[in-house]
């Protein structure tokens, strides 16, 4: 599989330094993806996923340590800050949830699209302009030219959102990881730029990571998923798969916890996921779901075996879902 | 069935002012609102940000008088009536349990609250109604003595519910209850609400924008659009068979966990208007594919047909459906 990866991620690890202890935000996570297709990485909040993408952006927090075994784009050495360097914001490019701290309110639209291009590519005010132009009106802005000298409090959040798009892709990239893209939007938005994303993504063949707690979005743009829980990825594998024939009694219990049409009658008791996370904080051993698993056994206190069948991989005592 | 709640003809405005030269605007969030909560139903309010439904729901909850029309709780109307009796009747559950808990008080305290203000029974009786809330809520009786920070996102949404139910209200509004929320989470308290509802016998107006849920948890939807109600009608007709092209396009943006499907097309070309400069006729009209002559003039009326309100022309058999269709998005 790593093959013909762009992305490969071996055994990454985010340790935080807080008051209480070293909290293992992320606790050795391994994936991959390859050019065209859509990765999700899905999971809770305080699961790890915004960690995880931090940490391949190398954008952790100070008190953030890191360390991989492997950690590669298209080959090059990405753990090193000085390849990173190189490539954020050119090869790789990043899209976070809310466009409005993620842009700078001092800045126009115009000089934002155009800074990394510029530092980039060596070109031109005029050739950066006119390339700003045209991926803004590909992602769907009217009167672009206009767009270039507001500032962004004077677009709504859709808009924003589209600006941010376009920025992530004017050097065209090969990567696009984007932290919950739609979190911040209305449901038609969300639809609209989840639309775009795919289009884009098809039209120039680029690897997107797209990390989000809504399953629905999942299901709908996914071509692989990964489940994360307390700092792990407890299942993988194709979103078919995943959502068809789950093995993690986590990933089951989070489908059963969403209403849906046809399945669920309206008015009927919907699952639920007993108790809470367990604290990231100091050592761990064994399942970190036990506490709220319902087939929960003595031996799941131990180390939990990696389970596959083909692609699908899960980490669990149980080799199938009663 | 008997109403309420019913709101009539309801308008709220806001003066806006732009910029400290600008001249002063006059917003419409809520726009002649006619609606009758009935007893024991789940009405849940739909609709994009900026379409008025955290301000109804203000209106409700007799926190924010309205600038036009009349709201009446069980005949009698909101003006006649004082906060303290309108706190009693109708109580709120807010989006986020981190803000609308206060950090300083104890949790006894807090769902305790409604009953010191308003001197219900003794300091005993009191007690005895906290506990006995907080257990039907699901909260663990040792929490009564901790403070909102020890408490997990899930634990303080239900501080909240307790402390809108210790008054045994008639109304409960709850302004988007699960939206901060983890899923797992959500489920926990999209459960509570509904036994509580049996049980209690409250009634429940639910705001969210979060279709799949409202279709799971009300009984009646209103859909919400600059200020107006374009569609109101039961739950599994309004899913089943959206007769405002409005309801349409909200409904197909909603993504189940269904792979395969991909992702729908809304239709819904344009963004949502400015509601400072709201469009002339139907205020959907510049973002609907089925727009025609009538559409950009003349403001719909509302239509009701065995329970099924719609305010579209589309609908109205006095409105000429041969009119010549108007191109979209021009």
């Amino acid at each position: 599989m790593s093959g013909g990866a762009i992305l490969d991620v071996r055994h990454l690890k985010v340790d935080l330094a807080t008051e209480r202890g070293t909290l293992h935000a992320v606790r050795d996570i391994s994936f991959s993806v390859e050019p065209g297709r859509t990765l999700c990485i899905v999971g809770e909040s305080g699961c790890g996923k915004s960690m995880t993408s931090l940490a391949i952006m190398d954008l952790l927090p100070k008190s953030a340590r890191r360390t991989a075994e492997t950690l590669s784009f298209r080959g090059e050495d990405i753990g090193s800050p000085k390849v990173m360097g190189r490539l954020r914001g050119d090869r790789i490019a990043m899209i976070f949830q809310e466009p409005m701290t993620a842009l700078n309110p001092a800045y126009t639209i115009g000089d934002q699209l155009c800074e990394a291009y510029r530092h980039h590519r060596k070109a031109s005010a005029r050739e950066a302009r006119e390339k700003a132009i045209a991926l803004l009106e590909r992602v769907g802005i009217a009167s672009a030219g206009d767009r270039l000298g507001q500032f962004p409090h004077q677009l709504s959040g859709g808009l924003r959102q589209r600006v941010m798009i376009a920025m992530a892709l004017m050097c065209g990239p090969s990567l696009l990881i984007a932290d919950e893209p739609t979190t911040a939007l209305d449901v038609t938005i969300q639809a609209q730029i989840l639309r775009l994303l795919a289009e884009l993504q098809e039209e120039l063949g680029i690897a997107l990571v797209l990390i989000t707690h809504d399953l629905g979005i999942v299901a709908r743009i996914a071509d692989d998923v990964a489940v994360m829980y307390a700092g792990q990825i407890v299942e993988q594998g194709k979103a078919g798969d995943i959502f068809g024939d789950p093995h993690h009694p986590y990933t089951r219990g989070l489908i059963d916890c969403i209403p849906q049409p046809g399945k669920t009658r309206p008015g009927e008791r919907l699952g639920t996921i007993a108790n809470t996370v367990p604290s990231l904080v100091g050592e761990m051993r064994g399942c970190a779901f036990r506490d709220r698993c319902p087939h929960a056994r003595p031996v799941c206190a131990e180390d939990v075996p990696e389970r596959r069948a083909g692609d699908h991989m899960w980490r669990c005592v149980l080799e199938a879902l009663p | 069935m008997t109403a309420v709640l019913e709101a009539n003809d309801v308008s709220r405005l806001f003066e806006v002012r732009r910029g400290m030269f600008r001249k002063k605007r006059t917003l419409h969030a809520v726009n002649g609102i006619d609606l009758a909560i009935q007893a024991g139903e789940v009405l849940g309010i739909v609709g994009e940000s900026g379409c008025g439904k955290s301000t109804l729901a203000k209106i409700l909850l007799g926190l924010l008088p309205p600038s036009e029309g009349r709201v009446r709780y069980g005949g009698r109307d909101l003006t006649e009536l004082d906060r303290f009796a309108v706190a009693k009747l109708v109580q709120p559950v807010f989006q986020d349990p981190y803000s609308s808990l206060n950090p300083r008080r104890r949790i006894a305290a807090i769902v305790g609250f409604p009953l010191d203000v308003h001197g219900i029974g003794t300091k005993a009786e009191r007690r005895r109604m906290v506990s006995a809330i907080m257990e039907r809520v699901g909260l663990p009786s040792h929490f009564a003595e901790r403070y909102p920070n020890e408490l997990s996102g899930g634990q303080r949404q239900r501080v909240a519910i307790a402390r809108a139910l210790v008054m045994n209200p008639k109304i409960v509004v709850c302004d988007e209850p699960t939206s901060a929320l983890d899923v797992s989470v959500q489920s926990q308290i999209l459960n509570l609400l509904l036994e509580l509802r049996k049980d209690l016998d409250v009634t429940l107006v639910f705001i969210s924008h979060d279709l799949g849920v409202v279709e799971h948890i009300a009984t009646r939807v209103a859909v919400m659009y600059l200020g107006r109600i374009v569609e109101l009608a039961p739950t599994h007709e309004l899913f089943a068979d959206p007769k405002h092209p409005y309801t349409r396009a909200l409904l197909s943006s909603i993504l189940t966990p269904e792979p395969g499907l991909g992702i729908p097309e809304t239709g819904l070309g344009e963004a949502y208007p400015d509601p400072l400069n709201p469009p002339s006729g139907c205020r959907f009209h510049p973002r609907c594919r089925q727009r025609f002559a009538p559409c950009d003039t003349q403001a719909p009326r509302p239509l009701l047909a065995s329970g099924h309100m719609t305010e579209c022309h589309l609908h109205d058999p006095q409105i000429d459906g041969s009119l010549p269709q108007k191109d979209a998005y021009p």
